[in-house]
C-alpha cells in the first residue's frame, strides 16, 4: 500500500515533468529514409559472399550504440556540471 | 581523471596499427574485386563466343525449335560419331540465331556436316547454309518435316538411305482439338521411331483410323498435306483412346518437347471418322445415386449416346432428398447386348452436402449466430458485433423441447436441446436458410462447463502463504503467532499491487511517448532496426543475386548474370581465409572505435587528436 502510494505519487509527478517537454511530430520524409535504409540494407546482404555482412552489421549496431552512450555521458555530465556538486566541464 | 587519461591513451593507442591494419584490408579488397571483376569478364566472354560442342552427347539432347538453340546430335550406331569436337560454322550460328534449329552432325567419322531449319518452312531451308555437300551424305533428318511425301523415312529418296525419323521438337500437341501441330525432326537408322506407317498412307485429308492399325500402337500423327512436302509441319492428330504419347513407339526418350509427351484420351474413343472407329453402337446410360438414411436409390434421367458422338453428354448424378447424403453411385448401361448394372461406387461429397440445396454455391450461405427472442418484441438479433450474446456460453443453458437441425459437415439431422438464456431467448445457429447445430457456428464450448470445485476437504495449496494467522498445527507454534501478521502486514504495506506497477508505467510510457524526445527516440529506434538486422543477414547460395540483362536484337535470348558468384572453387578457397580475417578485422577495429568514443565522453584523451 506504502510503495503503492509512492509509485503513484512519484509516477505522476514524472509524467508531469515529461509532459512539460514538447511534442514533436516526425516528418514524412523519416520513414522514407527508413524504407530506403531497409532496402540498401536488404542490398548490402546481397554482398554477403564477399563482404563479412555480419561481422559490419554487428560492429554498426555496437558504433551506434556506442555514440549514444557516449551521447548520454556527455549530456549527464553537462547537467551535473550545472550543480554546485558536481563539476567539470562535458567538452 | 588523470590516470583516466592514461587508461584511455593505452587502450586506444592501437588503434593507429589498426588503422595501418584496414589499410592492408582495404588492398586486399581491391585484389578480391579485381578477381571478381576478371571473372566477370570470363562469364561475360564465355556467353558472347561463338558457342562451341566439345563433346557430342550419346544421345539426342538440347534439341528445341526456336531461336538461337544450337544443338548438337550424335547417337550412337548411326553413322553419328561422338568422338570428335564439333565447333559450329559461324554461318549456321547465323542461322540459328536468325531464328531456327541448327543441327550438328558428324557422319562418318571425317565428315562434319551441319545443317539448320527454320520452323514452318520446307526442305529448302534445311539446306545446309552454304554448303556444296552431297545430298547423300545428309542424315535424312528433316523428313519428317517435309509432309507425306517424304514421310517414309527409310525410302526418302534422295535424302539418304535408311533414315527413320523421330520427333526432336513438337509444340501444340492436344489431343482435345485437330487442331495443327509443328514438328520438327530429325531421322536416324535406329529404326523405329515415327516410321512409315504412321505417316504413309494418308496422302491428305482426314485419315481413317483403320490407317493405323498396323502403325505404332501407342500415338500417330497423321499427314493432312496433300502434296509432295512443301507444307511443313501440318499434321493431325487423331483422337484415340488410351494414351497418346507424340513421340511414338514407346521411344519417349526421342521427345525433346516442352511438356508431358503423354496425354490422356477420354473414354469411350472417338474417331475423326465416323463409322469407322470401335464402339459406335448406341448405349443408354441412366446415373443413380444412394443416399443416406431413409433416402434410398435415386434413378436420373437416362442419358443415350455413342461412341462416335463428338462431344458425350455430361453424367449427372440425381440428387438426394433433403436431409440425406449421396453415399453411392453407379452407372447401369443398355446396349443391343443386354444392361450392365456395376456395383455401386462409394461416393463422398465434394465440398456441400447435398441436404442443403440452396448453399451449393461455395460461399453462397454464411453461418450466423443469432439470439431469437431477445429483448423488447423478442427480436431476433445477430451476435455478431452487437454485444447481445456476449458471454453466451456461461449464461445459457439446454433447456426446452428438443428439435432437428442439420449438421453442416454431412447435411444429417440431429436433435438438440436449445440453448436458453435466463430471459427465455434461444441461441440458434443458422447456415443461410438453414438451422444447424449450434456448435457449426463456434469453436468454443457449447455446453457451458463449471467450474470444478475442489472436493470437501482438500487443502488449497496457496492458502498458507496468504493467510495471516496460523492453522492446523500451526497455531500450536507461538512464533507463527507473531510471524504471520507481521509477514501479512508488511506485504500490506510494501508490495505493490501489479495493478498499480502496470499503470504507472503505462502513465509514464503515455507522458513520454507524447514529447519530442519520446518521439526522437522511437526514430531512433526505426533507424536502428534494419542497421541491427544485418548481424542475422541470412547466408546465402554461392551464386549471389542475379542481374538479368533483357533480350536484345544482336541476342537469342535474355542473359543471366551472377557477378557476384562465389561458386568457383578458386574463389571459395581465397574467400575462406579472406572472410574470417575480414571478420575478425572489423570485430576488434569495432571494439575500439567504440570503446574509444566512450571513453572520450568521459574525457579520455585521443592519442589520434580526434576527440570524437
Amino acid at each position: 500500500m506504502i510503495t503503492g502510494f509512492l509509485i503513484t505519487v512519484f509516477s505522476t509527478a514524472a509524467a508531469a515533468l515529461v509532459g512539460l517537454f514538447p511534442s514533436w511530430t516526425p516528418p514524412d520524409w523519416l520513414d522514407t529514409a527508413v524504407t530506403t535504409l531497409g532496402q540498401a540494407v536488404g542490398d548490402i546482404t546481397m554482398l554477403s559472399g564477399w563482404v563479412p555482412v555480419r561481422a559490419v552489421g554487428t560492429v554498426v549496431a555496437f558504433m551506434l550504440a556506442a555514440s549514444g552512450v557516449a551521447l548520454a555521458v556527455r549530456v549527464s555530465r553537462i547537467v551535473l556540471s550545472l550543480f554546485t556538486g558536481g563539476g567539470g566541464s562535458a567538452a | 581523471m588523470h590516470d583516466l587519461r592514461l587508461t584511455a591513451r593505452e587502450v586506444v593507442a592501437p588503434s593507429r596499427r589498426f588503422a595501418r591494419f584496414g589499410a592492408l584490408f582495404g588492398a586486399t579488397l581491391v585484389a578480391f574485386l579485381a578477381c571478381f571483376v576478371v571473372q566477370t569478364q570470363d562469364e561475360a566472354y564465355a556467353l558472347a563466343k561463338p558457342p562451341t560442342v566439345s563433346t557430342l552427347p550419346a544421345t539426342l539432347a538440347n534439341v528445341a525449335e526456336g531461336a538461337g538453340e544450337v544443338v548438337a546430335v550424335g547417337a550412337a550406331g548411326v553413322g553419328v560419331v561422338a568422338a570428335a569436337p564439333v565447333e559450329i560454322p559461324a554461318a549456321t550460328v547465323a542461322l540459328a540465331t536468325a531464328g531456327g534449329v541448327a543441327l550438328v552432325m558428324n557422319v562418318g567419322s571425317t565428315l562434319k556436316y551441319a545443317w539448320s531449319l527454320r520452323p514452318g518452312q520446307d526442305k529448302t531451308y534445311a539446306d545446309p547454309p552454304g554448303a556444296s555437300l552431297p545430298q547423300q551424305n545428309y542424315p535424312g533428318g528433316l523428313s519428317i518435316a517435309v509432309g507425306s511425301s517424304f514421310g517414309a523415312c527409310p525410302s526418302s529418296t534422295g535424302y539418304g538411305t535408311s533414315y527413320s525419323c523421330a520427333v526432336v521438337s513438337m509444340s501444340n500437341a492436344n489431343w482435345a482439338t485437330t487442331g495443327t501441330i509443328t514438328a520438327t525432326g530429325y531421322g536416324t537408322n535406329a529404326g523405329g521411331k515415327f516410321g512409315a506407317n504412321a505417316v504413309t498412307g494418308c496422302g491428305g485429308g482426314t485419315c481413317a483410323y483403320s490407317n493405323f492399325s498396323s502403325a505404332h500402337p501407342s500415338g500417330y500423327f497423321v499427314s493432312t498435306s496433300a502434296s509432295n512436302g512443301k507444307s511443313v509441319d501440318a499434321y493431325e492428330a487423331l483422337k484415340n483412346s488410351g494414351t497418346i504419347c507424340v513421340a511414338s513407339n514407346g521411344a519417349l526418350s526421342s521427345y525433346q518437347g516442352t511438356g508431358d509427351p503423354c496425354v490422356a484420351s477420354p473414354v469411350p474413343a472417338t474417331s475423326t471418322t465416323a463409322g469407322t472407329a470401335p464402339g459406335g453402337t448406341t448405349q443408354t446410360t441412366t446415373p443413380q445415386s444412394t443416399c443416406s438414411g431413409s433416402g434410398g436409390t435415386v434413378v436420373g434421367s437416362p442419358v443415350s449416346f455413342t461412341a462416335n458422338d463428338t462431344t458425350l453428354p455430361d453424367l449427372v448424378l440425381p440428387a438426394c432428398p433433403a436431409g440425406t447424403v449421396r453415399t453411392g453411385y453407379a452407372f447401369p448401361t443398355t446396349t443391343s447386348s443386354g444392361t450392365v448394372t456395376p456395383p455401386f461406387q462409394p461416393y463422398t461429397e465434394p465440398v456441400v452436402p447435398s441436404g442443403f440445396p440452396q448453399c451449393q454455391t461455395p460461399g453462397g450461405c454464411q453461418l450466423n449466430l443469432y439470439r431469437v427472442g431477445h429483448g423488447t418484441g423478442a427480436q431476433t438479433v445477430s451476435c455478431s458485433g452487437t454485444g447481445a450474446c456476449v458471454d453466451w456460453v456461461n449464461q445459457t443453458r439446454r433447456s426446452g423441447t428438443a428439435v432437428q437441425v442439420q449438421r453442416v459437415s454431412d447435411g444429417t439431422q440431429v436433435s438438440e436441446t436449445p440453448l436458453t438464456w435466463p430471459d427465455g431467448s434461444t441461441q440458434e445457429c443458422w447456415w443461410g436458410p438453414y438451422r444447424v447445430e449450434v456448435m457449426e457456428c463456434t469453436t468454443v464450448p457449447t455446453e457451458p462447463t463449471p467450474t470444478p470445485a475442489a472436493p470437501a476437504g482438500t487443502p488449497d495449496p496457496t492458502a498458507d502463504d496468504r493467510s495471516c494467522f496460523p492453522h492446523g498445527f500451526g497455531m500450536l507454534n507461538p512464533l507463527e503467532w507473531v510471524y504471520k501478521p507481521v509477514k501479512c502486514a508488511l506485504v500490506w504495506a510494501f508490495v505493490p499491487d501489479p495493478a498499480v506497477l502496470n499503470a504507472a508505467s503505462a502513465r509514464l510510457s503515455t507522458a513520454w511517448n507524447g514529447t519530442a524526445l519520446g518521439t526522437v527516440s522511437t526514430a531512433i529506434g526505426k533507424v536502428y532496426a534494419p542497421i541491427v538486422s544485418l548481424k542475422d543477414a541470412p547466408t546465402l547460395d554461392c551464386d549471389g543475386p542475379a542481374f538479368v540483362i533483357p533480350k536484345l536484337p544482336a541476342m537469342t535470348a535474355p542473359v543471366t548474370l551472377h557477378p557476384l558468384s562465389t561458386c568457383n572453387e578458386l574463389t571459395q578457397y581465397m574467400l575462406g581465409i579472406y572472410l574470417p580475417l575480414a571478420s575478425a578485422a572489423v570485430y576488434v577495429g569495432g571494439f575500439f572505435a567504440g570503446t574509444r568514443r566512450i571513453l572520450s565522453a568521459f574525457g579520455a584523451a585521443n592519442p589520434d587528436g580526434d576527440d570524437t
